[in-house]
């Protein structure tokens, strides 16, 4: 009577009883995000957003809420997510790399970049004729970092002007004036002041970071890395380690930070009980600040960076996060004018300032007057912050943070080359070479 | 005539037949049908990814769409790269000291919880187990502040009454091993005791009056019939631990994260991290993890073989 023979009819119950299974154990799947071409009951256009800092979060909800007053036709509503840092650039890797899944919009920190930029084929939206008007106004260097053969994926939240923080209780015990602080070898000797007068440190050298090392590189407009080659023995490198390393164990007016770090809970502990005269730290240093040393408030100032020799930048731009659009975006053209608008433009720039602290990329709205409104900030360093810090506007220098061998460098230098000199006063040109032939190699291997 | 009889009997004798084939088939399915889930679900999670990973442990995967097969050169490369070998030490070293401890030390314990003399049994028992419910991470920051190199860390300040220190623990290989294998002791010790326990709990009582009839001293019971019978939790908790010591990344990447002081922090695993995640060097993490692989499962395999569990006992 059937159709089937026995054989087949054993088959086709297996079959059946796999896609059964099967759609059981799968049904969990499908429930995904939904589809962003999809609209919110009020007619807005959905887009999505992945950032790994809350108060980014807040910046982009209040960015949307704009874009929405000043583009009537172009409602949109951004649905953040916001995610822990490593796990947020594993998805976002992954998502890009398989093609489906990222989000339409992504922050990328400065040393995640490069690896996207590995292919030369960045997976993100080229936003250079966005980005083209606001020019003259942005920090250059802080374009520069996201821009790969001359085409602009991405645009950063603040420019991370590198600044020395003065204890001033501290160095007027001591009868120092910082504004008197031209050169490192006056640093130094000023140091030897501060150690002498009252037995505390100058400053701290990091061991597992290096922001203050970097900066010293970038003000000497030297880099990091040249023709895909790590030159870390040459010699604007070698006097910034140099320099370090006599801090601490020929002037002995600096020791390793808590920590080997000075972004992390250890150190902001001991400045705050006033265990330094100073640190070297970027501008968006001032939030550690005011969070966790709120002993130290109103007895902060700020300045630029000694410098080496006539003709150095006086700092440099560390650290930061791009605002990407991603290859996966659903309206590519909207949320690329909506990006750029968000930061680029003066109420937006002013934003980053108002709603998260940062220097921002925009020079020109430095000196505006909103920036000396009452906040927190102004409440712990006083209201002339910019004041201070635009003298610095056209000395910020930058390195290739996000050349695509930059990653190797680093973590060459940390792994076999900041730890040993600064803690175990290993030969600086020496232990420098090694780490450029073995970082070297690391990209030789990687191509 | 028998043609007719063989075709009356034929359709009677072969439908219950038949029936019966089926129920049997149902039956042979069933079982198939039960595991699916579970068949499933490791053919897509498990063996795809591992297959996978093969595969790609031959290519360069420089990100987006670009992958070339390039032979062995991952492999080559492998075999030259003086991390991986420091990770290798690192992880062998690792191993030898958790089990050269975490072996003997829940053994002892298991025996002291076991004897009907012991005091507040299950009080103890608690204490040693609270450990392994907490977070490895958290536990990692806890110890990484006690393990810091001011001299106001905790260990520094201890060490500070015997006019020791203070040592900068996470800078040098010695004292970061220690620090390794102090958290996997401090956290594991419960478990294993627990599995000491149960194994112990199972040795029949007549055994060991048997022995004693006989004249055997403590040692001789212990000897002869305690570690004969746990031999199969001890060849457990061997395993395990094996295991866990060559995968070993939470520790220390609170520790250092993926940068470690001359690699002293660095794993199979960290190391596999760095190179997929910071380095986006996919073919390459690929490759560590096959030979990861093939070290673990050589390893457990000479282990079990030198223990003679092949053989029928």
């Amino acid at each position: 009577m059937s159709v089937l023979s026995a054989g087949k009819r054993k088959i086709m119950t297996l079959v059946l009883a796999l896609i059964l299974v099967l759609s059981f154990s799968l049904a969990g799947c499908s429930s995904g995000d939904s589809p962003s071409d999809a609209k919110t009951k009020d007619g807005k256009a959905q887009y999505t957003m992945w950032t790994f800092v809350q108060v980014h979060a807040d910046y982009w909800k209040d960015a949307a809420e704009t874009w929405n007053k000043n583009h009537p036709d172009e409602q949109i509503n951004l649905k953040i997510n916001v995610l822990p840092f490593d796990q947020m650039n594993q998805k976002l890797q992954v998502a890009l790399n398989s093609g489906n899944g990222a989000p339409d919009i992504a922050d990328v920190e400065i040393g995640q970049f490069a690896k996207y930029t590995k292919t030369n084929k960045p997976p993100f939206e080229d936003i250079t004729n966005e980005v083209e008007p606001y020019n003259e106004n942005l920090v250059k260097g802080r374009t520069d970092n996201y821009t790969v053969d001359g085409k602009v994926y991405g645009l950063d939240y603040h420019v991370g002007t590198t600044l020395v923080y003065y204890n001033m209780d501290i160095m007027k015990k001591a009868g120092v004036d910082p504004s008197t602080i031209k050169t490192w070898d006056d640093y130094v000797e000023a140091g030897k002041v501060v150690k002498e007068k009252s037995g505390i440190y100058m400053t701290s050298v990091e061991t597992s970071s290096q922001f203050v090392y970097t900066a010293m590189v970038a003000q000497q407009k030297a880099d990091m890395v040249r023709d895909d080659k790590s030159i870390l023995s040459e010699e604007a490198s070698v006097t910034a380690v140099q320099t370090l390393q006599d801090m601490v164990y020929k002037h002995k007016i600096a020791k390793t930070a808590e920590g080997g770090h000075q972004d992390v809970e250890e150190y902001y502990a001991a400045f705050n009980k006033g265990k330094y005269a100073s640190v070297v730290m970027p501008a968006w240093y001032m939030s550690r600040m005011v969070s966790f040393m709120p002993k130290l408030s109103g007895k902060i100032k700020i300045q630029g960076l000694p410098i080496f020799k006539e003709g150095d930048l006086r700092s440099a731009g560390l650290g930061g996060t791009a605002t990407v659009v991603t290859n996966q975006a659903h309206d590519k053209d909207l949320l690329k004018k909506f990006v750029v608008e968000s930061k680029a433009s003066e109420e937006g720039s002013i934003k980053t300032w108002t709603i998260l602290g940062f220097d921002p990329i925009r020079s020109d709205v430095w000196l505006s007057p909103e920036m000396e409104k009452p906040n927190k900030y102004t409440d712990y360093f006083g209201t002339d912050i910019f004041k201070q810090m635009a003298v610095l506007k056209d000395e910020v220098g930058t390195l290739s943070f996000t050349h695509n061998s930059y990653p190797i460098i680093i973590d060459e230098l940390l792994t076999n080359g900041m730890p040993k000199m600064m803690t175990k006063q290993a030969d600086v040109q020496k232990t420098l070479d090694a780490v450029d032939k073995s970082a070297n190699k690391r990209i030789k291997a990687g191509k | 005539m028998t043609n007719d009889i063989t075709a009356q009997i034929s359709p009677k004798s072969k439908s219950p037949l038949k029936r019966e084939k089926k129920k049997i088939n149902m039956q042979k399915i069933a079982p198939y049908l039960f595991v699916s889930p579970f068949i499933i679900v490791f053919l897509v999670f498990s063996l795809y990814p591992f297959i996978n990973s093969i595969i790609m442990s031959f290519q360069r995967i420089s990100g987006f769409d670009e992958t070339t097969f390039i032979g062995l050169e991952n492999y080559k490369r492998l075999f030259a790269d003086p991390v991986f070998y420091k990770a290798l030490w690192n992880v062998t070293r690792y191993t030898f000291w958790t089990i050269l401890i975490l072996i003997p030390l829940p053994l002892l314990l298991a025996l002291v919880m076991n004897n009907k003399n012991t005091k507040y049994k299950y009080f103890f028992r608690s204490i040693f187990f609270i450990p392994v419910l907490t977070s490895t991470v958290i536990v990692g920051l806890v110890f990484k502040f006690a393990f810091s190199k001011e001299p106001t860390g905790v260990f520094n300040s201890w060490l500070s009454y015997l006019n020791i220190g203070p040592i900068d623990w996470l800078n040098n290989s010695g004292t970061a091993m220690f620090a390794l294998v102090i958290v996997c002791v401090w956290r594991w010790l419960g478990v294993n005791m627990i599995y000491f326990l149960s194994g112990l709990q199972n040795i029949p009582r007549e055994l060991y009056e048997c022995a004693e009839i006989d004249g055997a001293s403590k040692w001789d019971k212990f000897k002869s019939i305690t570690l004969p019978m746990i031999k199969p939790i001890t060849t457990y908790v061997l395993t395990i631990s094996i295991l866990a010591g060559f995968s070993l990344f939470n520790e220390t990447y609170v520790y250092w994260g993926a940068q470690s002081p001359d690699n002293i922090g660095t794993t199979f695993l960290t190391y596999i991290y760095k190179t997929a995640f910071s380095d986006g060097d996919f073919g390459y993490a690929c490759t560590l993890g096959v030979i990861m692989f093939v070290i673990v499962v050589a390893i457990n395999l000479i282990q079990v073989s030198v223990r003679g569990l092949f053989k029928e006992d």
